[in-house]
């Protein structure tokens, strides 16, 4: 447990506060968005120092891209993403009991 | 014949210097000779540079001037030193060259602007930018230029803007910081460099200020994948994938958009942005200034002027009007130098106004210490204006006023300072909270120092209270 941060997840939902228009595509994004952010803020831990330095911007610029992009965000946190639904769904971590790399 | 061929070029060798702050890109070096500036292209950039050059677009931009101009000459100007060159080009000399953390907001702002306008048209030609220096904009006044020909290469389809996270940090976030927080970027952007990184700013935004679109991608988000390392390893997934040409250019539109709409959020009126109108100089005092600066001008005739506490750019005007080709117009006050860069914009001034602390100007710094040059190693004035300014630094800052006084005539070989005696009210407001421990600052201590160094071509008393302005050429 400890990785949720409420406050975080907070600050993703207030995208739908802002007062912008609501049509479809912008949901959709926003929702790609939210739940991609989401898993980043909340997975949030030290960076490998081997990275890029541009990840943060590369992942952004999936996002941006449109649908196909979100979808490769989504696949390359989909771990996370399982993850996340299935631990909140359970009440357990399942991080510690499955570190296969990949999907 | 081929002894005098030989001697020619032994001497054009010696005299060229690698610039040391063009180290980064292998694509090309920048080198300085007979006082100009050459830039080579190695084999590794000869591709991408002769697709950029024969796609018009540098032709185009120069036409413009919104980037430097450049020929290509032949390679033996270098000698040696172009081994590795497929090409070198020659480049005007800039009159001054400034840096990111030098710049008041609107410069920066211009930059960003500048920067992303060129990029855009880069891309509606096929072409593109390998990376988003601040460093690689400079001003000619206000106008900004960029001046790094090989950042520019062939477009590749599907690629992504690789320059963002630059970008981020060395023009939009310093630029965020200003505009969300009321921060100036000019300290923070000095002690690293790189800029400001969006890890760090999202710390500091306050919640409220993170509610928008933008500010949660570019801010928020970068960061946070930043921070967070790839879950699946498999970043060829990333690596691979096509961003569309169209999201490309609407991503930089965007940014334009948002980069126009900012402003400074502490727009309350500074101290010496309004020191023109609230100031208790009398008109004819300020006649009597503007008249004195005009006829050493006419007379002088500095190509470049440096205006020392320019305030709002007004004796600098006087100075332009009357023969001078440039000023670089220092202050400390941000208020003063965007009013000043307002003032340069709209009477179409070559004056660019810069920020400086004068008891504490930008040093040499960067790899090896010279990658980026100290003010004195810039000092490249032909006259220095210095008014109203030695007080500030002799009693504001305990400057022995020696020192200012050989400080100022070290900068410039002639110029016209001010001296404001201590019975001045103004003077008078920097002691009136502190006790007065300046037993040399007079006016007959200040005619020693300056003699010592510089002939007193012509001394003017502008005001009741003894304010005079001494006009000098420096000895030898």
């Amino acid at each position: 447990m400890g990785y949720a941060n409420t406050l975080r997840g907070k600050e993703d939902s207030s995208m739908h506060r802002n007062g912008r228009p609501k049509v479809w595509k912008f949901a959709a994004k926003s929702a790609l968005l939210c739940a991609v952010l989401a898993l980043a803020l909340d997975f949030s831990r030290p960076a490998f120092a081997y990275l890029d330095p541009g990840t943060g911007s590369i992942m952004l610029q999936l996002l941006l891209g449109g649908v196909a992009g979100g979808l490769v965000v989504a696949k390359l946190y989909w771990h996370r993403l399982k993850e996340f639904f299935v631990r909140d769904a359970s009440g357990e971590d399942l991080r510690a009991k499955d570190n296969t790399p990949g999907e | 014949m081929a002894r005098t061929f030989e001697r020619k070029i032994t001497r054009r060798v010696s005299d060229v210097r690698a610039d040391p702050g063009s180290f980064r890109d292998p694509r090309g070096r920048i080198y300085h000779a007979d006082e100009k500036v050459y830039r080579t292209v190695t084999e590794i950039g000869a591709e991408d540079f002769e697709f950029v050059r024969d796609s018009g677009l540098i032709e185009r931009l120069q036409g413009d001037a919104r980037i430097i101009a450049s020929k290509t000459v032949e390679k033996d100007v270098l000698g040696d030193r172009a081994a590795d060159a497929r090409y070198v080009l020659e480049h005007p000399r800039l009159p001054f060259i400034s840096y990111p953390y030098e710049w008041p907001f609107p410069a920066l702002k211009a930059a960003a602007l500048h920067h992303l306008d060129i990029h855009l048209a880069a891309l509606a030609e096929g072409v593109t930018l390998s990376d988003a220096s601040a460093y690689n904009i400079q001003f000619l006044g206000v106008q900004p230029v960029f001046i790094d020909l090989l950042s520019f290469r062939k477009y590749r389809e599907g690629e992504m803007w690789s320059g963002h996270r630059q970008f981020c940090e060395q023009f939009l976030n310093p630029l965020l910081l200003r505009a969300k927080l009321g921060i100036t970027h000019n300290a923070w952007y000095r002690g690293t460099q790189e800029g400001i990184s969006a890890g760090d700013l999202r710390h500091i935004l306050p919640w409220s200020k993170k509610l928008s679109r933008n500010v949660l991608l570019h801010v928020v988000a970068q960061a946070a994948f930043q921070k967070s390392a790839l879950p699946s390893g498999d970043s060829t997934l990333a690596t691979e994938f096509r961003f569309p040409l169209q999201k490309y250019q609407r991503m930089l539109a965007k940014m334009r958009r948002w980069i126009e709409s900012l402003e400074p959020a502490d727009t309350g009126k500074t101290v010496w942005q309004e020191y023109a109108v609230t100031h208790n100089y009398s008109n004819a005092e300020f006649t009597a200034k503007k008249d004195f600066v005009a006829r050493f001008c006419a007379a002088a005739k500095p190509k470049i002027i440096w205006d020392l506490g320019c305030n709002t750019g007004e004796f600098s005007q006087v100075a332009l009007e009357n023969g001078s080709e440039l000023s670089c117009a220092f202050d400390y006050d941000h208020g003063a130098l965007e009013a000043a860069f307002a003032r340069a914009a709209d009477e179409r001034l070559m004056l660019q106004p810069l920020l400086l602390d004068a008891a504490n100007p930008s040093p040499n710094q960067g790899w090896n210490e010279h990658e980026r040059k100290g003010l004195k190693e810039r000092a490249n004035a032909d006259a220095v204006l210095a008014l109203a300014f030695v007080h500030h630094l002799a009693i504001g800052r305990n400057i022995p006023l020696a020192d200012v006084v050989e400080w100022l005539v070290g900068l410039a070989p002639q110029g016209v300072i001010e001296f404001v005696p201590k019975a001045d009210p103004k003077v008078q407001e920097l002691l009136a909270l502190r006790e007065d421990i300046f037993p040399q600052y007079s006016e007959e201590k200040f005619r020693r120092y300056l003699s010592s160094r510089a002939s007193i071509i012509e001394v003017t008393t502008v005001t009741e209270s003894g304010r005079k302005l001494f006009w000098f050429c420096r000895n030898g």
